[in-house]
């Protein structure tokens, strides 16, 4: 019964040392991670914009290439014709 | 016994309420390895977002160089085609326009063409003046003109045949004998049996009649199919009408129906 009752008392020896020895973050030291949860969110956020953005200017740049390339065409064709009808008229005269 | 039981309630308390502090709050070493690790992330994500605005800061400069390039490569163009780009609008409105109306008249059937010959025969010259601009050469507007041009050649043949194809026609008789007029010939049982119809006969037989209210003894006047009036049949009567009116303002005492 004393055998018991000693080994009981050293077990709560013995979590008391043990409790009292654990260090814990303060409450800056929270706060400090937490903002540091909420700027990484932040910048997720910014990055998501970001690529979007660059997306859209990414398609607006391929568009803007085929429009020019149309024009260019376009230029080439009425080229070809402008020859094409100033033979005709020599040809006639 | 009792202070056994006393001491294991103790302990078990203290050991549960130790377990319930720990969770609530972060052993320091745990914190300390998390922020190592959200450091990294946001340096990282830092490193992300800095690549990607110096990506559309470029794909910027890139825009405004390609919208350089366009602006040049149009002028060139409207250079080669002798035009501003009002020009062109006003080109391709007129384009479409014209083959609207030869589309519409191509629908037509024979006998209708017929009484629309002298509209058919008009865009002729319209036609013309579009070959002659550099812009009808322009890839945006060339397949259209060729497309116009074929219809309005299918439209001329079919107008050709329009004599052939015209069911009655009516000679003209005199004034003094057979009292006739465009109104009092539509008005005949055998024509329209309805004065109102004249302009029906006006527009078939527009290359021969030039004022509704002088047509001559002898004339061999096409006369189409009974029906109601069509827009350019009513459209040729408003402007008699409205003629009409202004004569009779200067001179009181004409009629408003065609008369010889």
């Amino acid at each position: 019964m004393r055998k018991l009752t000693g080994a009981f008392l050293s077990l709560l020896v013995a979590s008391i040392m043990l409790a009292g020895c654990t260090k814990y973050a303060d409450k800056t030291q929270m706060q400090q991670l937490s903002d540091m949860k909420s700027e990484i969110s932040s910048l997720q956020q910014q990055i998501q914009t970001a690529q979007q953005q660059k997306t859209d200017l990414q398609k607006q740049i391929a568009d803007k290439q085929d429009q020019i390339k149309k024009l260019q065409g376009n230029e080439q064709f009425l080229q070809q014709k402008l020859q094409q009808t100033h033979q005709d008229t020599t040809k006639t005269n | 016994m009792k202070r056994l039981s006393i001491l294991a309630v103790v302990a078990i308390l203290f050991a549960i309420s130790s377990v319930a502090s720990a969770q609530e709050e972060m052993k320091f070493d745990d914190w300390q390895a998390q922020m190592t690790t959200l450091t990294a992330q946001r340096d990282s994500l830092k490193n992300v977002l800095t690549q990607l605005n110096t990506d559309i800061s470029g794909l910027k400069s890139q825009i405004a160089s390609l919208d350089q390039q366009y602006q040049s490569e149009m002028q060139k163009y409207l250079d080669m085609l002798h035009a501003t780009s009002a020009d062109m609008q006003a080109f391709g409105l007129a384009l479409s326009t014209l083959a609207g109306q030869a589309n519409d008249y191509m629908k037509m059937s024979d006998q209708d063409l017929c009484a629309h010959r002298a509209d058919v025969q008009a865009m002729g010259a319209r036609i013309d003046s579009i070959k002659a601009s550099r812009l009808a050469l322009a890839a945006e507007f060339y397949d259209q003109v060729q497309s116009l041009e074929s219809n309005y050649a299918q439209l001329q043949a079919r107008i050709a045949n329009c004599s052939q194809v015209a069911s009655k026609t009516y000679t003209v008789g005199t004034w003094a004998r057979n009292r006739d007029c465009l109104w009092n010939i539509s008005k005949k049982k055998t024509i329209y049996d309805d004065p109102w119809k004249w302009p029906k006969i006006y527009v078939a037989n527009r290359d021969q009649i030039k004022n509704p209210d002088l047509i001559y003894p002898k004339e061999v006047l096409n006369i189409p199919e009974n029906g109601d009036l069509s827009s350019a049949e009513k459209s040729a009567a408003k402007a008699y009408y409205a003629k009409k009116a202004r004569m009779m303002k200067s001179n009181t005492g004409d009629s408003t129906q065609p008369s010889n």
